[in-house]
């Protein structure tokens, strides 16, 4: 294995980013799904009051605020998932780059970077959408929440890149943050009656962020801490996995 | 006829003979079900007095008839846009081909339907199977045409399968009602009609003739239009975009 | 978690790809011994296995062009990958002294970067500086026709300039052994005199080559000629 520095990294990254971003068509729907999905959200929902159960509190908010928060978050993970998923499927040159002597590290590497820009760009502009309809109580723990939430699904997007073809990862990719999200996430749901399975989906943790930073309510550490697990062992498989796959067979 | 048979059996046995894809199937489509029942059943029921548990699956089966059908249209068109037009030099025409393509995810539409409609029936029972099926296989050719356009007007694979995910998430949470509001914008999705019908359909067993044309009026509109987008697809290499 | 269902292979060693070869006396810049590789169904007792080389045994020395051919499926491109380290096989020794060009069959390209822009990734991945870099895509771009389309991004170009390009990028390290996978597919006539010119230099040079294709013209011009039939190699007299 011969690394080759800080050079052939940038060179790696730089050359992966235009193969993506050559599209103009993808540059345009960078900005416009997050854009009229999150107003479209915004502005179906009637700006009433709703008391929201979080943890042992009621706290009050205003349901298009919410929503909007809500789908902010989804739209930020729906983009890097299937982003992730897409890197990966981009991979059929990484041999040749692997004979010409990038190293595996080189080429994890560079696709985790071009990733950890989508999600960090996703996120910016979606709070900026956003940040014109509405905004957050604490701003600085949303943008964690859907950062952490975002960069989960990145991940997840990679997994499902190594194992499934595109029909199926696209249907996984839309339902998972979907449903996670959006609905098993909702804050307005009976958690004994939907069960405690939900603590263990990918949006659990971001998700409960969000909400607090969105109602102003004061953060959990304990939830920060797990939200940090949880996306370092999606890290770890990732890697894991992605060196399996790459080995030379 | 033989040639529209021929290329219809290519099409769908083209889709069933992945196993990813019946696996998507088994696991997909009962997950996605199961999903939106276990949603609806957990909110209190002053959120949503008219949507039970039940018809939240039912929601749940609609969802994923369509948005299946939808990418099986999408990537198909685009996988096979090259190949199609090496077809007509090799003697059929492009409106068999045009045909037997959508025939064919008219069958697939068919074929998802009824097993989700299977899987649906473990939580719900509906007063009419027959018509939920229609229902169920009408919409999702819908979508069907749907990916077809998109397949066809932007052959590109990341891309269109962005702008099919957007379409699609906003559809359902704003056309079926699953998410409460109010604006008379949501009555234009495309999901909205059917899944009136879908939920007549197993509430009372009955359709209503107005929505049953308007969700024949979008088959015809988008049929119509991904045509013409296959068409000029097929002619010309680099799509619209 | 999937589980590779390829048998623990029991081949007894794999050097990988020496950049900096250290090239031994009677040389022989690839040596391959008892070759054995079988593509296995992915689902167990579910689909055919196919066994594709059964034992191949191939040798290239310094400064000679040998040529492998078979009819399609035979397993020449999986017998390239394996020479040229892209694949393992399930047994036997792979042994590679120098540098390695590889110019795969299907061309695995970028096709959103710029023609200029491949050269410099791949350069990078070589390990040529920048001058090098520069200096041998001019030669090659000039040798075999595109320095007009050096801006142009890869999927602009049209097959035969892009099958230029690929052969190009396996080329411009100076390898010591080229592996040609169909390399003059799409070639126009002139671009394939081009070509054969361009191996009479390396050949000069002390360089090897080995071309796959499905037919050979010219027998002439190779030291040898290997068929590839029922999974094993053998010289054609």
């Amino acid at each position: 294995m011969v690394l080759k520095g800080l050079d052939g990294f940038k060179t790696l990254t730089e050359h992966y980013f235009k193969q993506i971003f050559r599209s103009r068509l993808l540059v345009v729907l960078m900005f416009f799904l997050p854009l009229y999905f999150i107003v479209t959200m915004n502005v179906v929902h009637p700006e009433r009051p709703i008391m929201i159960p979080i943890g042992d509190v009621l706290a009050m908010g205003i349901l298009s605020d919410l929503a909007t928060m809500t789908v902010v978050t989804v739209v930020v993970s729906l983009l890097c998932g299937v982003f992730g998923f897409f890197i990966i499927k981009e991979s059929r040159t990484d041999p040749r780059l692997k004979i010409v002597g990038f190293s595996d590290f080189e080429i994890l590497g560079s696709k985790l970077l071009l990733l950890s820009g989508v999600v960090l760009f996703t996120t910016a502009f979606s709070f900026l959408v956003m940040f014109y309809l509405t905004i957050p109580e604490n701003i600085t723990w949303f943008l964690i929440g859907v950062l952490l939430a975002g960069a989960n699904y990145s991940f997840i997007g990679v997994l499902a890149g190594f194992f499934l073809n595109k029909l199926p990862g696209m249907y996984l990719m839309l339902f998972m943050p979907t449903l996670d999200l959006m609905l098993f996430q909702s804050p307005m749901v009976d958690r004994d009656l939907i069960g405690e399975w939900v603590k263990y989906l990918p949006g659990h943790n971001p998700m409960r962020i969000v909400l607090r930073a969105s109602l102003g309510l004061d953060q959990e550490i304990r939830i920060l801490l797990y939200s940090l697990f949880f996306l370092a062992l999606l890290f770890a498989i990732t890697f894991i996995v992605f060196y399996t796959k790459i080995k030379t067979k | 006829m033989i040639e529209i048979r021929d290329l219809i059996k290519v099409n769908v046995t083209a889709f069933f003979r992945r196993p990813v894809n019946l696996g998507l199937i088994v696991f997909g489509i009962p997950s996605v079900i199961y999903g939106f029942y276990v949603f609806m059943r957990a909110l209190p029921d002053f959120i949503f007095p008219e949507i039970s548990a039940e018809m939240g699956a039912a929601t749940g089966t609609l969802f994923a008839v369509v948005f299946l059908v939808g990418l099986v249209g999408l990537f198909q068109i685009i996988s096979s846009l090259e190949a199609d037009r090496r077809l007509s030099l090799s003697g059929f025409s492009m409106q068999n081909i045009l045909i037997g393509r959508f025939l064919g995810i008219f069958i697939i539409s068919t074929i998802i339907s009824a097993l989700s409609l299977g899987v649906m029936s473990y939580w719900v029972f509906a007063e009419s199977y027959s018509r939920a099926f229609l229902v169920l296989t009408l919409s999702g050719f819908m979508y069907g045409m749907i990916g077809v356009l998109i397949g066809s007007s932007v052959p590109k694979e990341l891309e269109a399968s962005l702008i099919l995910i957007f379409l699609a998430d906003l559809d359902v949470f704003l056309g079926t009602g699953v998410l409460d509001f109010e604006s008379a914008v949501v009555e234009y999705f495309p999901l909205h009609s059917p899944s009136i019908l879908l939920r007549n359909a197993v509430l009372n067993g009955h359709l209503d003739n107005s929505h049953l044309l308007v969700l024949g009026v979008y088959i015809l509109v988008f049929l119509y239009f991904s045509s013409l987008a296959f068409k000029k697809a097929s002619s010309d290499e680099e799509g619209w975009f | 978690m999937v589980f590779p269902l390829i048998r623990k292979s029991d081949y007894t060693g794999i050097d990988d790809n020496k950049k900096s070869g250290c090239v031994k006396d009677g040389r022989t810049p690839d040596k391959s011994r008892g070759i054995t590789k079988t593509y296995r169904s992915k689902i167990p007792y579910f689909g055919r296995d196919e066994e594709v080389l059964r034992g191949v045994d191939f040798q290239v020395s310094e400064a000679n062009i040998v040529g492998i051919v078979g009819e399609n499926g035979s397993g020449k491109s999986t017998l390239m990958k394996i020479l040229a380290g892209v694949m393992k096989p399930d047994s036997g020794l792979v042994e590679r002294n120098g540098r390695i060009g590889w110019c795969p069959q299907e061309k695995l390209l970028y096709d959103r970067l710029t023609v200029d822009e491949t050269f410099t990734l791949f350069g990078i991945g070589y390990d040529m500086k920048r001058w090098e870099i520069g200096r041998n895509k001019e030669k090659l771009a000039d040798k075999f026709g595109f320095e007009d389309y050096l801006d142009y991004q890869v999927d602009k170009l049209s097959e035969g300039v892009k099958q230029k390009v690929n052969l190009s990028i396996a080329l411009m390290h100076d390898p010591d052994l080229l592996l040609l996978d169909e390399p003059y597919e799409g070639f126009d006539w002139n671009t394939y005199l081009k070509f054969w010119d361009v191996t009479e230099e390396l050949l000069e040079s002390e360089k090897s080559i080995v071309v796959i294709s499905h037919f050979v013209n010219e027998r002439e011009r190779f030291d040898s000629i290997y068929e590839l039939y029922g999974g094993l190699l053998t010289k054609e007299k």
